[in-house]
């Protein structure tokens, strides 16, 4: 196994914060048949009608999509995860986060997960402001410690008079800012990032960096899943590149995204 | 190295590892004592779910909370003209106004917080996926948007008992204890649909027929006994299975007989006894039934 060839961050780690062992998600997809549009062959009536009821009557597929993760995250560490669409990333921080079950396995976390991801609206009809009550108290928080913080949020994720509009009114970059600043309003043990950066322009990309650099100095842990080499390069020392819901390397990030560049070209 | 890989651990080892850094487990169902506990401190984050489902419901009509009042004086109506007037099953039931109009809002409110309960979980799986919260804030929440929404069909059910002259009587102070009753039995039987029609989402198209099938079995514009003279048990069962229970109750409590037929709204303790039997035996069982599939919600 791959294992022995594992080369670590030379600096000494923290305790750990997260372990992750042997992760499987399977989810169920509901209406997944194939159309059939490409069988060639003719049939006949009946079977026809035959196939046409079995495609929308019990079509649940169950999909694979995380196939035995395992990894430690430690105290301080900032990890990127990396692989082409559809290897598993997302699902795989939904699961690490608690927040999506997966079947086997099993995950352990010190303190508090937050997740964001690009498509995880609060309640979209809800004004800027209300969301901002309800995420705060989801979390846990009392409404005294919001109100406390309401003007922190509020300018951080830089909306100004928005807040007091719908959410669904908002852009994609600002919705990704307030659930951002509403997220990390408590600076979390553990702050996953799925892509959401991707929406924001400079100023927030800056802030962001910021956030990231205070959990990790709050000897917190942070997963990043991106796209973009520059960010996981900037932003993390540790990369996992994931190819169909399993860890193909972990290492320095440099290397592996080196390595992972490298295979893209060859595939191409 | 400073540490052993990480990744040559066995679960053991994992565990242990765990346990020593004092991490704890992730997607695991939590004990109830703690579960509760967490729910107990979310109850802010309930309140203001309920209350900003409350107000977006009637949102987006230009009578906006208008319809509140309206919707359910609408349903009143057609149920008056058609059992009432066209079908003529007033027939020895005295003051047929005040007895349908408890029947009508009382089971639409039941009705109406079984159906959002079914797709609870569903209906919100932004929230779900996005923030971890103990997810029987999903029912609760959807059962106190109900009780919110009430008010204004009780305010008319009220109206239409004092315009029929309905004597305010010492009684009517039981009403409260009907309505708690009723809503904690209606939570409890939530938390059960809610748990497998996530699971199962067919059987939230169940939950239709059902209440409809309910609707005719718990007398809501007809008075079970009238018309089971001659099969006593089963309208024994009818009228003390809960949903008809609570209105037999709330009929009892709140119109007042007529001289002619004074045994006509009796009710006797071991009613009263049944009425908070049911409650807490639905919301315990409904409760750690919910609670025993935590970990899986949210899948797909």
């Amino acid at each position: 196994m791959a294992e022995t060839e594992v080369v670590f961050a030379p600096r000494p780690k923290g305790p750990p914060t997260m372990i992750v062992d042997d992760v499987h998600v399977r989810y169920r997809v509901f209406g997944g048949r194939r159309v059939g549009a490409t069988r060639e062959h003719r049939q006949g009536i009946y079977q026809r009608l035959f196939d046409r009821t079995t495609r929308t009557v019990g079509a649940m597929k169950e999909v694979h999509a995380v196939r035995g993760v395992s990894f430690v995250a430690h105290e301080g560490e900032s990890i990127g995860i990396i692989g082409r669409n559809g290897a598993g990333k997302s699902t795989l921080l939904r699961a690490i986060a608690g927040l999506l079950p997966y079947s086997e396995g099993a995950v352990y976390a010190k303190g508090q997960c937050a997740l964001l991801g690009v498509n995880a609206a609060l309640l979209p009809r809800l004004t800027g402001d209300r969301n901002i009550l309800l995420g705060g108290l989801a979390l846990g928080m009392s409404p005294a410690e919001i109100r406390e913080k309401f003007d922190e949020i509020v300018e951080f994720s830089g909306i100004g008079e928005f807040v007091y509009l719908p959410m669904k009114a908002y852009s994609s970059g600002m919705g990704a800012r307030l659930r951002f600043a509403i997220a990390t309003a408590r600076v979390p043990d553990i702050l996953m990032i799925d892509e959401a950066l991707s929406t924001g322009d400079e100023a927030f990309r800056r802030r962001s960096q910021d956030k990231v650099m205070e959990v990790k100095e709050q000897a917190g842990t942070v997963f990043l899943v991106s796209h973009s080499a520059t960010t996981v390069l900037t932003m993390c020392e540790r990369a996992i590149w994931l190819e169909k819901g399993q860890v193909v390397q972990d290492g320095p990030a440099d290397e592996i995204v080196a390595a992972y560049q490298e295979a893209m070209q060859k595939s191409k | 190295m400073t540490q052993p890989t990480p990744e040559a651990l066995s679960p053991r080892q994992a565990a242990d590892l765990a346990a020593q850094h004092g991490l704890r487990r992730l997607g695991a169902r939590p004990p109830l004592g703690q579960y509760i506990g967490a729910l107990w401190s979310r109850r802010h984050f309930v309140k203001m779910l309920a209350s900003s489902d409350a107000m977006g419901r009637n949102q987006g009509s230009y009578l906006g909370q208008v319809w509140a009042v309206l919707n359910p004086l609408l349903q009143f109506a057609v149920f008056w003209v058609v059992f009432g007037v066209a079908l003529n099953l007033s027939k020895g039931t005295s003051d047929f106004l005040s007895f349908l109009a408890i029947g009508v809002f009382l089971y639409g409110f039941m009705s109406s917080c079984l159906h959002s309960c079914a797709t609870s979980i569903r209906s919100r799986l932004g929230l779900v996926r996005a923030l971890d919260f103990p997810r029987a804030v999903l029912p609760i929440s959807v059962v106190m948007t109900e009780i919110v929404m009430m008010w204004p069909a009780l305010l008319v059910m009220f109206l239409v008992l004092i315009l029929r002259g309905q004597p305010i009587t010492w009684e009517w102070l039981l009403f409260p204890v009907v309505l708690v009753c009723m809503y904690s039995f209606i939570l409890g039987a939530g938390f059960m649909l809610a748990r497998i029609c996530e699971a199962t989402p067919d059987y939230a198209n169940l939950v239709g027929v059902a209440t409809q099938l309910l609707r005719y079995m718990s007398g809501v514009f007809f008075n079970i006994a009238q018309y089971a003279k001659n099969h006593e048990l089963i309208a024994w069962l009818l009228e003390h299975q809960p949903l008809g229970l609570y209105l037999k109750l709330a009929r009892c409590v709140l119109i007042t007989p007529d001289p002619k037929n004074p045994g006509e709204y009796a009710h006797y303790p071991y009613e009263w006894a049944m009425a908070v039997g049911w409650a807490a035996v639905f919301l315990g069982l409904g409760f750690v039934f919910f609670w025993r599939a935590e970990a899986r919600y949210g899948r797909d």
